[in-house]
C-alpha cells in the first residue's frame, strides 16, 4: 500500500507539473461545452415550439433523454481519444526522462508501480468526467426552470467513471508494452476505438457473432448507464476491462524488464 | 537483407494507414457499417500487428536480443484467460441481472391503458396499417407504434401497400379508404377502424387480441409542463461559463504550470 501511495504521489506531481494535462483538459472542456450548449439550444427551441403548438409533446421533451444521454455518449466517445493522451506518458515519459532504469531498480513490486500510475491517470480522467456534473449544476443554477433528472445524471456519471477506469487501464497496458509514442498512440486509440465501435459491427448481424460484438461494445454498455439504467452486466463488463488492462500492464512491464 | 526487412515494414505500415484512411469513405458509401468495413479494419489491425512484430524482432539481431518466446506465450495465454473470464462473467451477470430503472422511461404519447395492454401481450404482435401514405393520421400513428414497439419489443409494424389494402378491405368488409389496423397475434387476428383518435383503435385491437370485447376508453394524455425555461440571456451566460471561462481557466493553469516547470 505504501508503494502504491508513493508512486501515486510521484505520478500526480509529474502529471500536473507540466502543461500537457491542462491543455488536454481544456480541449476536452471546450468540445464538451460545444456539444452541451448545442443540445441545450436545440432543446430550448423545441420546448418553446411545443409549448405554443402542441403542449402534449412536452411530455416527450425530457432533459434526460434529450440533453444528458447524448452528452454522456459524446463524452464516452471523446474518452477514446483523451484517455491515451493522458495515460501514455505514464510509462513513455519515464523513457524520455531517462528514469526507466531507476524505476526498474526500485525495490517495489510491479503491481504497486502499475497501480500507483493507474490511479494517477484515473484521477485525471475522472476530472474530465466531472465536467458533466458541473454542467448539470450550472444549468440548475442559471435556468429559470430546469427539471434535471438527477438519478439519471448520477447513473450516467457512474457509467462514465467506470468506462474511464477501463479505458485508462487498457491505455496504460499499451503504454507499458510500447517503446515509441507514435506506435503506442496508434495502438491505444485503435484498441479503444475498436471496443467502442464493436456495437456498430454487430448491429446489422444476427446470430452469435453479432451478439458477441454487441456485448463487447463499450458504447452499448455506456448507453444503458446514460439512459438511467443500472445493470449488473454493464458494471461487470467495465470491471473486466479494468482487470484486463491492469493485468496486461503488469505483464508488459515484467516482460519489458526481462528483455 | 536489412533493407528488405525495412521495406516490408514500411509497406505494411503504409497499407494499414491507407486502409484506415479509406474506411470513413467506405462508411459513407455503404451508408453504415458493412462487412467491407469490418474486413478493412481486421486487415489493417493484422498489418499493424505485423509491423509491430517486425519492429520488435530485427531479423539480423543476435539471439539474446530476441524476445523470450516462452515468456511472451505464457503472458499471451494469461491475457486470453483473463479475457475469457471477463466474457464469462459478463455473460453470467447478464443471466442473473437485475435492472434498476432510475428514470421513468414510460413517459410518452401512449396512454396508461394502452401501455398496460401492451405489457399483457404474451407473444409477438404484428400491426399492418391500412392508410394511404398521404393520410394526415399516418405520422401520429407511426409515432404511437414506435413507442409501442419500445414497450413491447416483439411488436412490429408496417404500412400496407395499395394492393394489400384493397385485398384486405374486401376480405374483412372494411369501408374503402376509411383507415384501419390489422393486428396479428400468436393465435388470433383483429381489425380496428381508425377514427380521429388512432390510439383508441390500437388499444381496442390489442384488447381484442387478449380476447376482450368491451371497448377501451382512452383518457386524454395530460398536458406537459415545460421541462426547461431558459431565456436568451441565461443561455448566453451558460455559453460564457462553459465555452469561455472553464477552458480558459484550464489553459491558464497549464501555462502557469509550464512557466513553473521552466523556472
Amino acid at each position: 500500500m505504501n508503494g502504491v501511495l508513493l508512486f501515486l504521489r510521484r505520478e500526480l506531481r509529474l502529471t500536473f507539473g507540466g502543461s500537457r494535462t491542462g491543455l488536454v483538459l481544456a480541449a476536452f472542456a471546450l468540445v464538451c461545452g460545444i456539444v452541451f450548449l448545442e443540445q441545450l439550444a436545440d432543446l430550448r427551441q423545441q420546448v418553446q415550439l411545443a409549448a405554443r403548438l402542441a403542449p402534449a409533446r412536452l411530455l416527450n421533451l425530457q432533459l434526460g433523454s434529450r440533453l444528458f444521454t447524448p452528452l454522456f455518449t459524446t463524452m464516452g466517445e471523446l474518452l477514446v481519444f483523451v484517455t491515451p493522451l493522458l495515460a501514455l506518458p505514464a510509462f513513455l515519459g519515464e523513457r524520455q526522462r531517462g528514469s526507466l532504469l531507476l524505476l526498474r531498480a526500485c525495490p517495489r513490486s510491479s503491481w504497486a508501480l502499475v497501480t500507483g500510475k493507474y490511479l494517477a491517470v484515473l484521477l485525471t480522467v475522472l476530472g474530465c468526467v466531472a465536467l458533466a456534473a458541473l454542467y448539470a449544476l450550472l444549468l440548475q443554477l442559471v435556468a429559470t426552470r430546469a427539471v434535471i433528472p438527477w438519478q439519471q445524471v448520477l447513473s450516467g456519471l457512474l457509467g462514465l467513471a467506470l468506462l474511464a477506469a477501463g479505458f485508462s487501464a487498457l491505455a496504460l497496458a499499451v503504454a507499458a508494452a510500447s517503446e515509441s509514442p507514435l506506435t503506442a498512440g496508434m495502438v491505444a486509440i485503435g484498441v479503444l476505438l475498436g471496443l467502442w465501435m464493436a456495437g456498430w459491427a454487430g448491429s446489422g448481424q444476427a446470430g452469435a457473432l453479432g451478439r458477441l460484438l454487441r456485448e463487447a461494445s463499450a458504447m452499448n454498455h455506456l448507453v444503458a448507464f446514460a439512459r438511467g439504467r443500472f445493470r449488473l452486466q454493464d458494471v461487470v463488463y467495465m470491471c473486466s476491462l479494468t482487470a484486463m488492462g491492469l493485468a496486461g500492464a503488469v505483464c508488459a512491464w515484467n516482460v519489458r524488464g526481462r528483455l | 537483407m536489412k533493407g528488405l526487412a525495412s521495406r516490408v515494414r514500411g509497406s505494411l505500415l503504409l497499407l494499414a494507414v491507407l486502409l484506415l484512411l479509406t474506411t470513413p469513405l467506405t462508411l459513407f458509401v455503404a451508408r453504415g457499417f458493412s462487412w467491407v468495413v469490418t474486413a478493412k479494419l481486421v486487415v489493417a489491425t493484422l498489418l499493424l500487428a505485423g509491423w509491430l512484430w517486425l519492429r520488435r524482432c530485427p531479423p539480423a539481431g543476435p539471439p539474446r536480443h530476441r524476445p523470450p518466446l516462452g515468456v511472451l506465450c505464457g503472458y499471451a495465454l494469461a491475457m486470453c484467460l483473463v479475457a475469457v473470464a471477463g466474457v464469462a462473467l459478463t455473460w453470467l451477470a447478464g443471466r442473473c441481472s437485475w435492472q434498476l430503472r432510475t428514470q421513468d422511461h414510460r413517459q410518452g404519447v401512449l396512454s396508461p391503458q394502452t401501455r398496460k395492454l401492451l405489457d399483457q401481450q404474451p407473444g409477438p404482435v404484428r400491426v399492418l396499417i391500412g392508410l394511404a401514405p398521404a393520410d394526415r393520421r399516418r405520422v401520429a400513428l407511426e409515432q404511437l407504434l414506435d413507442e409501442a414497439a419500445e414497450i413491447h419489443p416483439r411488436l412490429s409494424w408496417r404500412l400496407a401497400s395499395a394492393e394489400e389494402r384493397a385485398l384486405l378491405e374486401k376480405k374483412y368488409s372494411l369501408a374503402a379508404g376509411s383507415g384501419w389496423l390489422l393486428l396479428s397475434g400468436a393465435n388470433s387476428t383483429r381489425t380496428a377502424l381508425l377514427g380521429d383518435e388512432p390510439e383508441a383503435a390500437l388499444a381496442n385491437g390489442l384488447a381484442g387480441l387478449l380476447g376482450r370485447r368491451q371497448p377501451v376508453v382512452i383518457r386524454p394524455a395530460p398536458r406537459g409542463a415545460p421541462p426547461l425555461l431558459l431565456t436568451t440571456g441565461q443561455l448566453n451566460l451558460l455559453a460564457l461559463l462553459c465555452l469561455d471561462l472553464l477552458p480558459v481557466l484550464l489553459l491558464l493553469l497549464a501555462m502557469t504550470r509550464r512557466r513553473a516547470g521552466q523556472a
